[in-house]
């Protein structure tokens, strides 16, 4: 399925797709051919002649509402309701990375503001103000109900985000910390604060923790940081410097498998 | 140190919290409050009724609108479900380079930029008594008479639920399918399962989570929509919460708020066996 030639499968699964695809454009392409329609004509085929009659007429004074005022509301709603559901849920990202008393209440708030219908939040809204006597308005009810759909996918989107950074990373690095303090002397933390750091991809700062992890004097498996700090270098660009750092952990530990088989990447990539 | 800590955290999700309960705690309640309310054709009057359930679940036409709404539901359900699927194991499995399965992609993505109702003006031309559909079927000598289900029919509303929402499957599943390590279906390869029995009882299982939370979409969206229905069944066929907004444009707002209360509960408890099959946190 993941190789070779492409089977019959394929093709029929690639016709669907297609089909899939026409049915979501076809009839949005239909409109925007009927834009172009003639004056006389209407929402129908065949055209009545070629024109942009009804574009002009759009800017024109009509009869309910105008078109630039609508289109004003809509940009100022949209950018509005762009603005605060980035910093509301960018804010709130950061807050859910800890855990927090009420952190479950406000996730299922969240997921409850996706599925309740949004008529259900719009009459809810509508009459809230009615009872409270208020004037319902776009920049106000309207402005919230359309907060109530787009902040959830807000908040999701950031808990993607912030999951990059993985909170255990950072817990397991303060574990690490505490481990030197009860005993400097032990290596062990240091290299395995390094690992930590590279898996976050701040590989800069895991080199001066690697380099402490070789001067430490206690190590049962002093080869590690060498072959760790190899990688970075490998991944840098660096290969000489990756080169010394393999050899380094093969004078620690001779024959050492992921040692070896770095050398050997290594002269694949020189040669 | 720590307290202070605790109060960022605080802070920092305080503007989502106070948008939820200004604009959906406190709503649901005044809901849940004003459909007990009493009202006459000018003014809702604070009362403690059942009058308004009463009325509700006493009418054969709440009935009738109730299990139009689930059907139509369940049969986007089926539709977004067969055709989310198959889209999404095509992009998953079948498209090799990462580029081009970004492409496709986005392909899918763009027409959800657009508003709903444009979404669905745009099928009138084509299906409509002398739209492409029927005027191409007649050119062709397949019918004689142009077809008259195909515009403002319960045909229609579906086509467009289908056209409008098939996105929100293909998006959690195409998600959950991704996640699937790929050595599990060389594994099954290598142990003798054809393509059929590979998706039977490796794919579909893993992919349950993103099967859930679609479906979740799918559902609460078609049983609360009322714009899909008015604009394509052209007023022959009821849902919900069209029954809801004609009872709040008669000012009869206790009336709609009591019919709103049910149907969230009915929501609730349809999302709630749903979520069973799935932990959504553990999606995240």
């Amino acid at each position: 399925m993941m190789h070779g030639r492409r089977g019959p499968g394929f093709w029929l699964l690639a016709g669907f797709f297609g089909l899939f695809v026409l049915f979501l454009y076809g009839p949005t392409i239909t409109i925007l051919v009927l834009s172009f329609q003639g004056p006389t004509g209407g929402l129908t085929f065949p055209m009545q002649g070629v024109s942009v009659h009804w574009f002009g007429n759009l800017f024109e004074k009509q009869m309910v509402g105008d078109f630039s005022g609508s289109f004003e509301r809509s940009m100022a709603l949209g950018v509005a309701a762009m603005l605060v559901t980035v910093i509301a849920s960018f804010s709130a990202g950061l807050a859910f990375r800890t855990r927090f008393r009420g952190s479950a209440l406000i996730f299922y708030l969240a997921i409850a503001s996706l599925i309740v219908p949004s008529v259900l939040v719009s009459l809810g809204i509508g009459l809230l103000f009615r009872v409270l006597g208020w004037d319902p308005a776009w920049y106000t009810s309207a402005f919230g109900a359309h907060l109530t759909w787009t902040l959830p996918f807000g908040l999701l989107i950031m808990f993607a985000v912030f999951n990059r950074f993985d909170r255990r990373y950072e817990e397991a690095i303060a574990e690490c910390k505490r481990a030197i303090a009860v005993d400097p002397t032990f290596g062990n933390p240091y290299n395995d604060i390094g690992c930590y750091l590279i898996e976050l991809g701040r590989d800069d700062d895991a080199i001066p923790w690697l380099k402490r992890a070789m001067d430490a004097p206690r190590y049962e498996a002093p080869q590690f940081p060498h072959v760790n700090l190899a990688r970075i270098y490998e991944k840098q660009g660096q290969v000489l410097d990756a080169v010394a750092e393999y050899g380094r952990a093969l004078d620690k530990m001779p024959g050492y498998a992921p040692a070896v088989e770095g050398l050997r990447r290594l002269q694949g990539r020189v040669n | 140190m720590k307290r202070v800590s605790a109060w960022v955290t605080y802070l920092q999700v305080a503007p989502l919290a106070l948008v939820f309960l200004l604009f959906l705690v406190v709503p649901i309640l005044t809901i849940v409050v004003v459909s007990f309310f009493d009202y006459n054709t000018t003014q809702i009057i604070p009362d403690f009724l059942i009058q308004n359930y009463e009325e509700l679940l006493l009418s054969p036409v709440t009935w009738r609108t109730y299990l139009q709404t689930i059907e139509f539901a369940i049969i986007t359900w089926v539709l977004t479900l067969l055709i989310g699927f198959t889209v999404a194991y095509f992009l998953a499995f079948h498209v090799r380079s990462a580029t081009w399965q970004t492409v496709l992609f986005l392909v899918c993505t763009i027409p959800f930029w657009t508003s709903n109702v444009i979404r669905m003006i745009s099928w009138i031309p084509f299906l409509g008594r002398n739209g492409l559909a029927n005027t191409t079927l007649l050119q062709l000598g397949l019918i004689r008479e142009p077809l008259e289900f195909l515009l403002f029919s319960d045909f229609a509303v579906v086509l467009a639920y289908v056209h409008l929402y098939t996105l929100f499957m293909v998006v959690p599943i195409f998600n959950s399918m991704m996640r699937i390590d790929r050595s599990l279906l060389e594994a099954a390869r290598d142990a003798g399962a054809t393509g059929w029995q590979t998706l039977r009882h490796v794919i579909v299982p893993l992919c349950k989570p993103g099967i859930a939370i679609g479906s979740i979409f799918i559902v609460t969206i078609v049983m609360g929509d009322f714009v899909t229905v008015r604009m394509m069944s052209g007023g022959q066929s009821a849902s919900v919460s069209l029954m809801m907004v004609n009872a709040m444009s008669l000012l009869q707002y206790p009336a709609a708020a009591a019919n709103a209360v049910v149907l969230l509960l009915l929501v609730l408890f349809t999302v709630a066996a749903m979520m069973r099959m799935v932990d959504i946190r553990k999606e995240l």
